[in-house]
This record gives C-alpha cells, sequence and structure tokens, in this order.
C-alpha cells in the first residue's frame, strides 16, 4: 500500500527521503533518483514550500471531480528536489510560500496548499 | 553500409469516421503504404505496431499481422505514448541496418474519436500520471501541460497570445491539407476567447481527438537518388512524471536531439524542415525553444511573419500538426513523418516548402515531455 496515502488518510502529510543522500522525492520509487540508492524511508513534511506551478481546472475527467470544478491544482517546490502536486486556494500564485496539508475534497483525502500566514494575519511571499 | 531509407508513407486523413476501428484504420494506411512503395505485402518482414487506447490488446502486433496477411521475422508492439511513432521508425531504421529486416512495417491507427467518448479518452491518456501523487486530484493530460506551460511562461516571459499564435499558424497550415480535421479559418482572438480547459490552456490550445491511421514503410536504400534516408535518431527518458521533472527548459527533448544530430554529423543549421510534437501550443513552443530551434521571445514575432509557413525560414509542420491536421493517438505523431518525407521528396503540392528542403528533423514525445525520439532525415543525393 502506498505510504503517502496511508499518511494523507492519517491526517499526514509524509514523503519519501534517502537514507544514503537524504533526497526526498516524490513520486516515490524504489530507488533513490538522486544517487540511486535503495535505502528509502518515510518522514514527516513540516515545512512550506513554494509553489512552481499552477492552474485553475475547468474541464475535469470525472464526475467526482465534475462538481468542484474551476478548482485550482498546483506543484509545490519544498527544495532538495521534492515537489508535491495538490489542491490550492484561491489566490495561490507562483512563488508564493505555501503550506500542505490533507483536506477532504471530492470524497477522498487530497493535500491542499494554502498560503503561508504569518503571526499578525498577513500573507507571506518570503522566507522569513 | 546499409542505409535505412523511408520508402513508402501513407496517412489516412483524420477527423470523424463512423464505424471503423483501429485494425482497419492500420489495414487502410498499410495498403496505401505499400502502394506507395511499390511493394508487394509479402516483402514485410519487420511489423511494428502503435497501441489503440480503444482496443487495447496484449499482442497487437501478433493480431494485426494476421488481418494483414503478414508474416514478419521480427515483430514488436510499442509503447512510449506520444513518442510511440518516432521510436518505431528509429527501431525500423536499426533493423534495417542490422540486417535483421529487409522492409519493415510501422504502423499505428485508433478511433479515438468515435470510439469513446472524451472523459473516457482522458481518463486512458491519465495512465501518464501518478495515480496516487497526481491523477487523484481530479487531473489528467490536458491540466498537466497546463501546469507545465504555467511555469514556462513564468519563467521566460512568453505570453497566451503566443501560444495562440501557434495554434493560428497550424490552423493555417492544415487549411492546404484535403485530410486535415481541423480547417476553418481562426484567429488569435477566438483562440483567447476559446472555452478554458486548465489555464492558461483553452481549448483551441490542445489538439482536436480524432479517428486515423498511419504507415510508414522502411527498407534499405537502393541506390537510386532522391531516397529519404534516416541519418541519425536519438532517445531521452528523464522522468515519467510531472512531479519528477527537474527543468522546464531541460526536459530531455534536447538530450533526444543532441544524440540524433551527432549520429547524422549534423547541427540544426543543416536543418530545412521541422516536425515536432504539437499535442498542445505550449508544447511545441517548449520544444521549439529547448530544441534550439525558435527562442521563446521570438515566437511570436515569427508565427506572425508567417515564418513557420512554407515560405518561412521555419517551415513547421505543413500538414497542420496535431493541433489542426488531428491527433488519433500513435498515428497523430506519424503524420508528422509522414509530411515530413513528402516535403523532402518535394510531392507536397500547395503546402511545398519554398526552400526544397533536403533535411529534416522530427522530434515526438510522450507523456507528459516524458519519452523524447528524435529523427534526422536526408533526402539522398
Amino acid at each position: 500500500m502506498n505510504q503517502f496515502l496511508i499518511a494523507l488518510e492519517d491526517g499526514e502529510a509524509r514523503v519519501q527521503r534517502c537514507r544514503s543522500c537524504r533526497a526526498r522525492q516524490a513520486p516515490a520509487g524504489h530507488a533513490c533518483r538522486s544517487c540511486g540508492g535503495t535505502a528509502l524511508e518515510w518522514v514527516s513534511l513540516d515545512e512550506p514550500g513554494r509553489v512552481y506551478a499552477i492552474t485553475e481546472v475547468h474541464r475535469a475527467p470525472d464526475a467526482d471531480f465534475s462538481r468542484c470544478t474551476p478548482f485550482g491544482v498546483a506543484i509545490v517546490d519544498f527544495g532538495d528536489g521534492l515537489r508535491l502536486m495538490g489542491h490550492a486556494a484561491d489566490g495561490l500564485r507562483i512563488d508564493d510560500a505555501a503550506r500542505a496539508r490533507p483536506k477532504q475534497i471530492a470524497g477522498r483525502t487530497l493535500l491542499h496548499f494554502a498560503p503561508v500566514v504569518d503571526t499578525h494575519g498577513n500573507e507571506r511571499n518570503d522566507d522569513g | 553500409m546499409i542505409v535505412p531509407v523511408i520508402r513508402g508513407v501513407a496517412c489516412t486523413r483524420f477527423g470523424r469516421q463512423e464505424g471503423i476501428g483501429p485494425i482497419e484504420l492500420m489495414n487502410a494506411a498499410t495498403d496505401e503504404a505499400l502502394t506507395d512503395a511499390a511493394l508487394e505485402r509479402e516483402a514485410i518482414d519487420g511489423l511494428l505496431c502503435g497501441y489503440a487506447t480503444t482496443f487495447p490488446h496484449l499482442m497487437l502486433s501478433d493480431l494485426f499481422a494476421e488481418r494483414a496477411a503478414l508474416r514478419p521475422v521480427f515483430a514488436q508492439s510499442v509503447q512510449l505514448g506520444g513518442a510511440t511513432g518516432a521510436a518505431m521508425l528509429m527501431q525500423a531504421a536499426d533493423l534495417v541496418r542490422s540486417g535483421r529486416c529487409q522492409h519493415v512495417l510501422v504502423v499505428a491507427g485508433e478511433n479515438r474519436l468515435s470510439g469513446q467518448s472524451t472523459d473516457r479518452s482522458m481518463q486512458a491518456l491519465s495512465q501518464v500520471g501518478d495515480e496516487a501523487f497526481e491523477v487523484r486530484n481530479g487531473v489528467s493530460v490536458p491540466a498537466f501541460y497546463a501546469l507545465l506551460a504555467s511555469r514556462f511562461l513564468h519563467e521566460t516571459g512568453l505570453d497566451e497570445r503566443t501560444l495562440a499564435a501557434l495554434a493560428v499558424t497550424m490552423r493555417q497550415h492544415a487549411a492546404r491539407h484535403p485530410g486535415a480535421h481541423m480547417t476553418n479559418p481562426l484567429s488569435i482572438d477566438d483562440v483567447l476567447a476559446s472555452r478554458p480547459i486548465a489555464t492558461p490552456l483553452k481549448l483551441l490550445d490542445c489538439c482536436p481527438i480524432s479517428d486515423g491511421g498511419a504507415a510508414l514503410i522502411v527498407s534499405r536504400a537502393s541506390g537510386g537518388g532522391g531516397e529519404i534516408a534516416v541519418r541519425g535518431a536519438g532517445q531521452a527518458h528523464r522522468q515519467q512524471h510531472l512531479t519528477a521533472l527537474r527543468d522546464v527548459h531541460d526536459t530531455g527533448a534536447r538530450v533526444a536531439a543532441e544524440r540524433a544530430l551527432a549520429e547524422a554529423r549534423m547541427t540544426i543549421a543543416d536543418l530545412d524542415y521541422f516536425a515536432i510534437y504539437d499535442s498542445f501550443t505550449i508544447t511545441i513552443a517548449m520544444l521549439l525553444d529547448e530544441l534550439g530551434l525558435v527562442p521563446a521571445a521570438e515566437q511570436r514575432s515569427v508565427a506572425q511573419a508567417y515564418g513557420f509557413s512554407a515560405t518561412g525560414d521555419w517551415p513547421l509542420n505543413l500538414h497542420g500538426g496535431l493541433l489542426s491536421f488531428g491527433h488519433s493517438g500513435v498515428a497523430g505523431g506519424m503524420a508528422h513523418a509522414v509530411e515530413a518525407v513528402r516535403q523532402l521528396r518535394g510531392e507536397a503540392g500547395a503546402r511545398q516548402a519554398a526552400n526544397d528542403p533536403g533535411t529534416a528533423l522530427l522530434h515526438g514525445d510522450g507523456g507528459v515531455m516524458s519519452a523524447h525520439v528524435s529523427l534526422v532525415l536526408e533526402r539522398v543525393a
């Protein structure tokens, strides 16, 4: 069973990391795409990333998602080669800082990316 | 040394052809290719078949061999998404060059338009996405290319009007081909106003779904002049999935093309005609840029000055490409090769490139810029 999906059902984002070179990767695989090693482990994804690509989907391929259109989908970059795809909050743009959390959408648990908000309630677009 | 040449080409009309299945389309294209090659079917001793999503089969090449009364000494069914046609041509050239086969038939056909709903086609194609990490978000191929487009546009400053100009160019070319699926004139504003699919891509940024088939026959050069040789070929396979793609400027396309050019002992400057995969406007924009043909920043002005047309410096997909000639799956990519051969032979009639092309670059890509295959063709003196 897919560890990524199991973790999502448990309300957590977990990703694969190489024990040898520490690179993280998605999608998961049998071997590390950075160094070729096969000693891989699953670790919690705690930090925010940066939006790499984003789209608003207007035409969905099945009935479950047709009811949700239009919806935002983003690829978020977490550095070290790790990128993840998930649904995106309205207004998210490329280069925005975004945090991933599991969310129920269209009858399943998906990653949802929301803008990182600072302690003053302002959206933050920097690393600070 | 054996030189492989493309001896026969054929392409059915693309569009809606009710009641005709993949095998019939493949047979129609095969018959026409045999005639074009002036060969009897008994001469075919190699067979490479592309897949059809409307007819998944464990052993399509053997099934087709029986239906078409072929008895190849080498047969294979090939599956590399949109790169399948180019990959089969590369393999056919290798089979001939090695002496394994004398005459290799490369064939594909699919009734993707009339054989299944658009949703069903999109669901089949979503196999190119990772189910757990991508597809279950409710996305398929158009959304993957839209994500690619958002990043490429962000990094290059290329805009949606440029993408639209590329769609307009393909439609202009298709208007001169009697077999093309989409020929109604288009303007940039028409493309921009078409229904959004996944931003920034709209309906007219996407190729249509068509019924159609195509076939090529690769043989050894006979020594008479004017034959179309496969001079070089190369592939690259860096990643399957969009989330694993590192850099939108380095998808593997250039690596494949460099391998093909190195084998052909040519550079980009030696190329006259361009047959470049165009599943979406963003596909062709990225490939033109990465292959070192026309940088992103110059594409709109080249398109609007008819630089990609038969009279331009970059004659490109003069049959109309996937975007307007049509896309029936593997045969869609093969139509680029058929047109390239006709152009190099000087047989393209109203579509003939004015620069009397003697060389061509053919590039196919499958998945989400996942599998790349490039070939260099040259008319032998």
